[in-house]
């Protein structure tokens, strides 16, 4: 077997006192598109910050194509749940894709451009490029931040929750964007969305304090009783079955 | 008014103004735009530890300054990165304590402090020719820096954690910043004194970010309100103490132009937008 695109291996953390990862070990093959699902909370953001090299753990070890994350940086492109940023900063949407672009050293400026306005054209805001970034609405600065990402050009693309605040009416199917783009680039999603993913990923990977990994294509009625069969808690458990399938706004970070 | 400018001291003010606004409107602008007034603040009441310290060691108080303005600003930086919790208090304990140094240490020093004044509320009508080639050489440094590293410096203020994802050296880099924010602060104590200097650095870069969506338009208009507010400053404290003799300190009256360029570019972005944003 090659190199996985990630690989964790007996991974344990804790934040603020509370152990939320336990013991994951989890290996994601090169060119698979794997969504994380699980119940708010149940420490699916803190899995992906600790494969992204942002969290250290408290244990175990995390390789991004056999290197330690630090060493895999400008291969991975990251769309985070909340951004981080103040909308207030001066900058243009095409200035944001742009830095996607540093990942890849000193490439000519005009090639960068021309890169970062394929990637807004290729998530439906090519419009957008010289809007300010406070002037954006949510779902078309998720679409600027899936656009950064794309820009990075990376092996191995990280998203948390990128259609929560999507509009459907801009006729961007992410999902089948994203399905495109592998089998040469490794995709992990999270989200809450299973009716949606379960028809483009390829496996599925359960976190509820431990990663339970399915890598079957379709995700079955006996699978998600699996999955969250690995819930500890009982409560979280129906109430991840109920609100499931409304599309929970927002929330807690999870 | 314009025999001011047959003075050697009022043009090496004048100079020293528009070189502190060079610095000024690219670091204040990062400053600005990242939100961390509070911590360049902080640097230069600390600073004032450092006067006190030149004064009763009887070293360069700017120099003094300068040691202060660095160590606080690398160890505010640490916490900062570190842990983000409690910073806010940390921040004004330096503020202070660094101010309760400074005045303890001239009590315990020999003598008086004649120019103790000029440190508060800055000196610009006496800076000596040395201060020019210090500001000058600051000025070198930022517009270098910022030239080479400025995707970085944007990444990094605007969005650290993907910066750190791609690979770009967050904590190298916002250190460098640091170090440079306290630098500045202490070329802005000669000019407006400890207590002004946040104004200095914050004021014309909020007024130009109401005018630009553009990083680098937003310093180079903030490098222009700079240099219109130290002149300003200059000719009005000139002309008030020669045609009415009164003694009007130059220090505060920059800032007091500062101000009211901002309140007047308040209005007229107001205007030119509706009522749109602040």
């Amino acid at each position: 077997m090659s190199t996985p695109a990630a690989d964790i291996r007996d991974v344990w953390l804790s934040f603020r006192g509370r152990v939320v990862l336990e013991a994951v070990t989890l290996a994601v093959a090169e060119g698979d598109f794997l969504a994380v699902i699980g119940p708010n909370g149940g420490g699916k953001t803190m899995l992906l910050r600790v494969m992204l090299g942002l969290i250290r753990p408290d244990r175990g070890v995390v390789k991004l194509f056999g290197r330690p994350p630090r060493r895999a940086r400008g291969l991975v492109g990251y769309v985070p749940q909340h951004p981080q940023f103040d909308a207030g900063y001066p900058i243009h949407a095409l200035d944001v894709v742009r830095m996607g672009r540093l990942a890849a050293g000193r490439g000519r400026p005009a090639d960068d451009i021309d890169r970062a306005h394929a990637a807004l054209e290729q998530v439906q805001a090519g419009d957008l490029a010289d809007r300010p970034i406070g002037k954006l609405s949510g779902g078309q600065l998720q679409r600027v931040l899936v656009a950064r990402a794309l820009a990075v050009e990376p092996r191995l693309l990280v998203m948390d929750e990128p259609t929560a605040s999507l509009d459907p009416s801009v006729g961007l199917d992410l999902y089948e964007l994203l399905a495109g783009l592998t089998p040469q680039m490794t995709i992990i999603v999270v989200s809450h969305d299973v009716g949606v993913i379960s028809q483009h990923v390829r496996s599925v990977a359960c976190v509820n304090r431990r990663v339970h990994f399915h890598p079957a294509g379709q995700i079955t009625r006996d699978m998600m009783e699996a999955t969250y069969g690995c819930s500890h808690d009982l409560l979280v458990h129906e109430h991840t079955h109920r609100v499931l399938p409304e599309h929970e706004p927002g929330g807690s970070a999870s | 008014m314009m025999d001011a400018l047959q003075e050697p001291f009022f043009l090496r003010a004048l100079l020293a103004g528009l070189l502190a606004a060079v610095a000024c409107g690219i670091v204040g602008t990062l400053i600005v735009v990242r939100q961390i007034a509070s911590i360049s603040g902080g640097l230069s009441h600390a600073a004032f530890g450092g006067v006190g310290l030149g004064y009763l060691l009887r070293f360069d108080p700017l120099l003094g300054a300068a040691l202060f303005s660095l160590g606080c600003g690398l160890g505010i930086g640490a916490a900062y990165r570190h842990q983000r919790t409690g910073l806010d208090t940390l921040i004004a304990m330096v503020w202070s304590i660094g101010m309760a140094l400074g005045m303890v240490f001239i009590a315990l020093s020999p003598g008086y402090a004649p120019d103790l004044m000029s440190y508060l509320f800055g000196s610009i009508l006496f800076v000596p020719t040395s201060f020019i080639a210090i500001a000058a050489g600051l000025d070198v440094v930022v517009v270098v820096a910022t030239v080479l590293l400025y995707r970085r410096l944007q990444a990094i203020t605007f969005d650290e954690e993907f910066a750190a994802v791609l690979g770009v050296p967050v904590g190298p880099l916002f250190y460098g910043l640091l170090a440079v924010i306290a630098l500045t602060v202490v070329v802005l104590i000669r000019i407006v004194g400890v207590i002004l200097a946040i104004a200095l650095l914050t004021i014309p870069a909020a007024t130009a970010r109401q005018w630009s969506d553009d990083l680098r338009v937003v310093m180079l208009i903030a490098i222009g309100i700079g240099a219109l507010c130290t002149t300003a400053g200059l000719f009005l404290s000139y002309g008030l103490s020669a045609r009415l003799e009164m003694n009007m300190p130059t220090g505060p009256l920059i800032i007091l132009v500062a101000a009211t360029v901002y309140g007047l570019s308040v209005i007229a972005s107001r205007l030119r937008h509706g009522r749109e944003k602040v």
